[in-house]
């Protein structure tokens, strides 16, 4: 700017440009305009079509996503509820089974344990689930009963004799189970609470089972229990009923057995 | 922005509305909360005749000057999100109004190149310098005839009061060419007060 702000041709610049601004007052504006202007500027400001279109897209694609996470956790648990109620659509037999109180037997599972009704077997799968039990207490139930709506149930009562419908097809390789071996549709190989098996290979009248978990003396826990259920001791050191085919082979060093019916 | 009006307004007081204002008094507190939205209908309170004075200098005649601030306001209310500092709204607004000030001669002059015979000349009334004194008339004459962007610097620095700095922001320059086309125009405004050339026939806008 200038080194001389004295200068006369500033000061005459800034008489002449505030004389000239002065010239307009308050008076001499749009009373109109302004109070139209002013109207509009306290409104709160539209969006752009742009912008508007940029954002409705956005909430459908958003909307889109939401409804694909949801179909993803569906899908899941209706897989399984299908696998589970498999074997009940395909057989009608039914069987009164007795078997053990069903006992927690992981950290998981409070007082009520909770395996699927879909694979209500006496040996009950060792789950961390949270659903409640299924188990229904009237004789010969068919398989609709597993179109039931899940009922929580307290396995308090020691010993006690539940009939359940048993697809035996339920039991498969690759899960942990606990209670009762089923033998068949009619008998089951009572096992000591809290022991834990699995399924290594089953033929239509026999299955091997191996313990993965034992937490006591299962010798004397049958020695104790199987007599009472009509079971003796074989020569082979086994278990087995006389006059039938039901039979319990003596359990190998890996902890395997073999039952067959 | 540039620079930011909070500093703007710490360096000297600004005319609002034919009066002196402190940068921190009320009036531009309450439209430039630092920490609100700009409040767009109290910023057009507070400096709407302020603004269209700024206007007519750059534009000449009273409608235009209107127009100019108006679209001035309603473009800062479009992009009100964008305001993220409610301090610099005052500058903003200024540089816009210099802006549309900029385009409404833009378009003057090309309305008058190419529609000369259909469009009506647009022209300050005809006695409004004559209620100017002898001398002020002479002087806005000779600004008439400088190039845009020096009288633009002109207004800013002698009627707005705004410093090297300021004005490089509301023009979008470097300061340099502030101070280079400042230098220019009291140059060529000495020169033409000095041989008499600011007759009545300023140049057309």
């Amino acid at each position: 700017m200038s080194q001389h702000p004295d200068d006369d041709l500033e000061r005459r610049l800034r008489a002449a440009f505030a004389a000239k601004a002065e010239q307009v007052g308050p008076h001499d504006l749009d009373t109109d305009r302004e109070d139209a202007v002013a109207e509009l500027l306290s409104r709160p400001s539209t969006p752009s079509r742009v912008r508007r279109v940029i954002t409705g897209a956005g909430i459908l694609a958003a909307a889109a996503a939401a409804v694909g996470v949801v179909a993803l956790a569906i899908q899941p648990s209706q897989q399984h509820t299908t696998n589970a109620l498999h074997p009940a659509t395909t057989s009608s037999t039914s069987a009164v089974l007795s078997i053990a109180p069903p006992q927690p037997t992981t950290s998981a599972g409070p007082a009520k344990e909770t395996p699927h009704v879909g694979q209500a077997t006496p040996g009950r799968q060792v789950s961390t689930r949270s659903q409640p039990l299924t188990t229904t207490t009237t004789p010969t139930t068919t398989s609709t009963t597993t179109t039931q709506p899940r009922v929580a149930t307290t396995h308090s009562a020691p010993a006690s004799s539940v009939t359940q419908t048993s697809p035996r097809t339920t039991l498969s390789t690759g899960h942990e189970y606990a209670g009762p071996v089923p033998l068949g549709d009619a008998r089951t190989l009572a096992m000591p609470q809290d022991l834990t098996w699995e399924v290594t290979t089953r033929t239509e009248h026999s299955m091997t089972v191996r313990i993965t978990y034992l937490p006591q003396d299962i010798e004397a826990y049958w020695a104790t229990t199987l007599p009472g259920d009509g079971w003796q001791k074989s020569d082979a050191g086994g278990w087995l009923v006389p006059g039938s085919a039901y039979a319990v082979s003596p359990i190998t060093d890996k902890g395997s057995l073999t039952v067959t019916w | 922005m540039t620079v930011s009006a909070s500093a703007v307004c710490a360096e000297r007081p600004y005319r609002v509305g034919g009066r002196i204002l402190d940068r921190g008094s009320a009036a531009s507190r309450d439209a430039m909360s630092a920490d609100d939205s700009v409040d767009l209908a109290e910023l057009y309170r507070t400096h709407h005749l302020q603004m269209v004075r700024l206007a007519r200098l750059l534009v000449d005649d009273l409608a235009s000057a209107e127009d100019v601030v108006q679209e001035a306001f309603l473009g800062m209310h479009r992009n009100r999100a964008a305001l993220r500092d409610s301090g610099a709204a005052v500058g903003y607004l200024r540089r816009a109004v210099v802006n549309q000030s900029r385009s409404m001669l833009r378009r003057r002059r090309t309305v008058r190149a190419h529609l000369k015979v259909a469009e009506p000349e647009i022209a300050p009334p005809a006695d409004h310098e004559v209620l100017l004194d002898e001398e002020h008339q002479e002087v806005l004459r000779a600004v008439d005839q400088l190039p845009p962007r020096q009288r633009e610097v002109l207004v800013l620095r002698y009627w707005s009061d705004m410093s090297e700095a300021e004005i490089a922001a509301a023009l979008g320059i470097s300061k340099g060419t502030v101070k280079s086309q400042a230098s220019r125009a009291m140059s060529a405004l000495a020169r033409i007060m000095a041989e008499g050339g600011a007759t009545d026939e300023s140049t057309p806008r």
